[in-house]
């Protein structure tokens, strides 16, 4: 049984130009009518995508499967106190989809939180940490190089002071840390709207994303439409999805 | 023509012409601000050319790669920070200590207070420090409180030092009546003068003045339109703090709490004055465009009785909170005010 064409996770407009052009099944691709007649209404990066994806995907998967998928997903420790035992003690997953919410009064800790992730999630596996790097989207100008430094020898000390003051060897220095945050300051909405449709193209070109931290995701929206609460809830849903599509399609946390 | 089609072949630049003559509009970025779905339906493109439109208004609207900036500040920057502290600050060490050290550049900060707390006496001597500190700077100062204390700012200058004349010719004061000539002026004025490059600091004294109480007779028509005009000002103000890297002050009056203040609710209190049940005025909307929060209050014990109060009043005490920011860490000192502002005790 191969997979109808129109339930292939692609884009919109190449599920419409192989419908249009006969394909309507997954397993048509591989009957010898091959390359060459995709090519005449695909380009070349078109095809392989379709042929990566017809070749990977399956009917239906099992939900064994997806246990196993599941058990198998990279994680990282939160490290901060009560946290991660809130979290069930295994920390945060990358990829699946899901897509974490903050929510707290001004003052309460959602920035210091956010850049305390982006330092937990780059340590090495063996202290908790993704090995991953993070990209922190500054939608406030709440991002200070002061407090990511704080953040980063407020994590060192944590760990240093947890191993009885013997320095693990495999914990980075604050300058690597805070290296491996990528920052992008965003003012308005449809500036969000693009770095997220983007976002592709910064995990294949910054490699090695573990986890994607916006704060927040409410200003931009807020201020685009002060007063109209029907289009900002329209397009925050849609950041919404485009974020958990992220969140599946890298591997990432968000 | 919008800014970076100039880049873009001819066909594409056609193509998003197309688009913004169909949506009437011609910002790029309204196309951005549709859902995915309406956007096609609106411009009439089929799928492949909707979804090739969108990456291209993607790149010039946002082109990502330019935009991404390094947590670690450039090694040429970490020195120049050395050399001098690229921030506002007191003029005072112990005091700038507890306020994390400095106010950064592109910082909106609050200072919030009872009436005679001295918030206009700590913008004073922020406004001194920034003068004092570069010789060619020059500050913004929107009062809106009644008379500008001039003589409490050359008091001021004059304990530190002796070009008074010249540091008061760098403040650029203005005072506003209402809320329409304020909002005109930040909106043309201010940026005329943050254009030259040399402002490190704007001060508005305050904000709350004209956004507190309005003549609508409707309670819930006039929070939401405060509510828009506190949006459109803290988007104003955030665009000032990301092109001219100026740190704002904004000072805000308190309101009353009436009934016990619930743990549960989702209201801002501040813990330094929930004891005197007051809160920051202007509510959660404004609480939430802020980056940092500075309180300022007489007494520090819940219980403390009149006669302490009076004696701190007599003896200029105050106690300064950071009680929140995202570069430092919340901390609290005991001041006192003198000729030359506050200082730690």
């Amino acid at each position: 049984m191969s997979r109808p064409v129109l339930s292939l996770n692609l884009p919109t407009h190449l599920k419409t130009l192989l419908v249009q052009n006969g394909y309507l099944a997954a397993a048509d691709f591989d009957e010898g009518r091959g390359a060459e007649d995709l090519l005449q209404f695909l380009s070349e990066a078109e095809v392989q995508a379709v042929a990566d994806l017809a070749r990977k995907q399956p009917v239906a998967v099992s939900a064994w499967a997806l246990g196993q998928n599941t058990r198998r997903q990279r994680r990282f420790l939160t490290q901060l106190c009560g946290l991660d035992s809130l979290l069930g003690g295994k920390g945060i997953a990358l990829g699946g989809g899901s897509v974490s919410e903050v929510v707290g009064q001004p003052g309460s800790g959602q920035t210091e939180l956010c850049l305390r992730l982006c330092v937990a999630v780059q340590l090495p596996e063996s202290l908790g940490g993704a090995g991953m790097r993070a990209v922190y989207v500054d939608t406030t100008g709440s991002f200070y190089h002061a407090g990511a430094e704080r953040a980063a020898r407020g994590l060192r000390e944590q760990l240093v002071a947890a191993s009885k003051n013997d320095l693990p060897l495999q914990l980075p220095e604050p300058g690597v840390l805070l290296d491996g945050i990528g920052v992008f300051r965003v003012y308005e909405a449809h500036e969000l709207v693009a770095l997220l449709e983007s976002f592709d193209d910064v995990c294949r070109e910054l490699s090695n994303v573990g986890l994607l931290v916006i704060n927040t995701v409410s200003w931009p929206f807020l201020a685009s439409f002060p007063e109209n609460l029907s289009r900002r809830q329209t397009l925050q849903a849609e950041v919404a999805r485009t974020l958990s599509q992220i969140a599946a399609k890298h591997q990432i946390a968000a | 023509m919008v800014t970076g089609m100039e880049a873009l072949s001819k066909e594409d630049q056609d193509l998003l012409a197309r688009c913004l003559s169909k949506l009437n509009t011609s910002d790029a970025s309204h196309c951005l601000l549709l859902p995915s779905g309406e956007f096609q339906r609106a411009t009439g493109l089929n799928d492949r050319q909707s979804a090739h439109a969108r990456t291209l208004l993607f790149q010039i609207l946002y082109p990502w790669r330019a935009k991404l900036q390094r947590a670690l500040p450039h090694p040429q920057q970490q020195q120049q920070q050395q050399q001098h502290p690229p921030g506002i600050t007191t003029g005072d060490p112990r005091l700038d200590l507890c306020l994390g050290g400095f106010l950064p550049p592109g910082s909106l900060t609050e200072i919030v207070g009872e009436s005679a707390t001295g918030k206009t006496q700590l913008c004073l001597q922020l406004t001194v420090s920034a003068l004092l500190h570069n010789p060619s700077s020059e500050v913004i100062y929107i009062y809106t409180e009644g008379a500008f204390p001039a003589g409490r700012l050359a008091g001021m200058a004059r304990r530190r030092t002796n070009n008074v004349d010249a540091l008061m010719r760098r403040v650029h004061v203005a005072g506003f009546a209402d809320l329409e000539t304020m909002l005109h002026a930040m909106e043309y004025k201010v940026p005329g003068i943050l254009a030259k490059g040399i402002v490190p600091l704007v001060v508005v004294d305050s904000v709350a003045a004209h956004l507190r109480f309005g003549d609508d007779p409707d309670q819930m028509a006039f929070y939401r339109r405060r509510a828009a005009i506190m949006v459109q000002l803290g988007k104003r103000i955030k665009k000032w703090n990301g092109q001219w890297r100026c740190a704002v002050l904004a000072t805000n009056q308190v309101r009353d709490v009436f009934g016990e203040p619930s743990a549960g609710a989702y209201r801002t209190q501040v813990v330094s004055l929930v004891a005197d049940r007051k809160a920051p005025a202007l509510g959660a909307v404004w609480a939430n465009i802020i980056d940092a929060r500075i309180v300022m209050y007489q007494r520090r014990a819940a219980d403390a009785g009149a006669a302490e109060i009076a004696e701190n009043i007599g003896r200029n005490r105050r106690w300064i909170e950071l009680e929140f920011s995202p570069w430092a860490p919340r901390a609290q000192c005991e001041v006192t005010l003198s000729d030359s502002g506050f200082h730690h005790i």
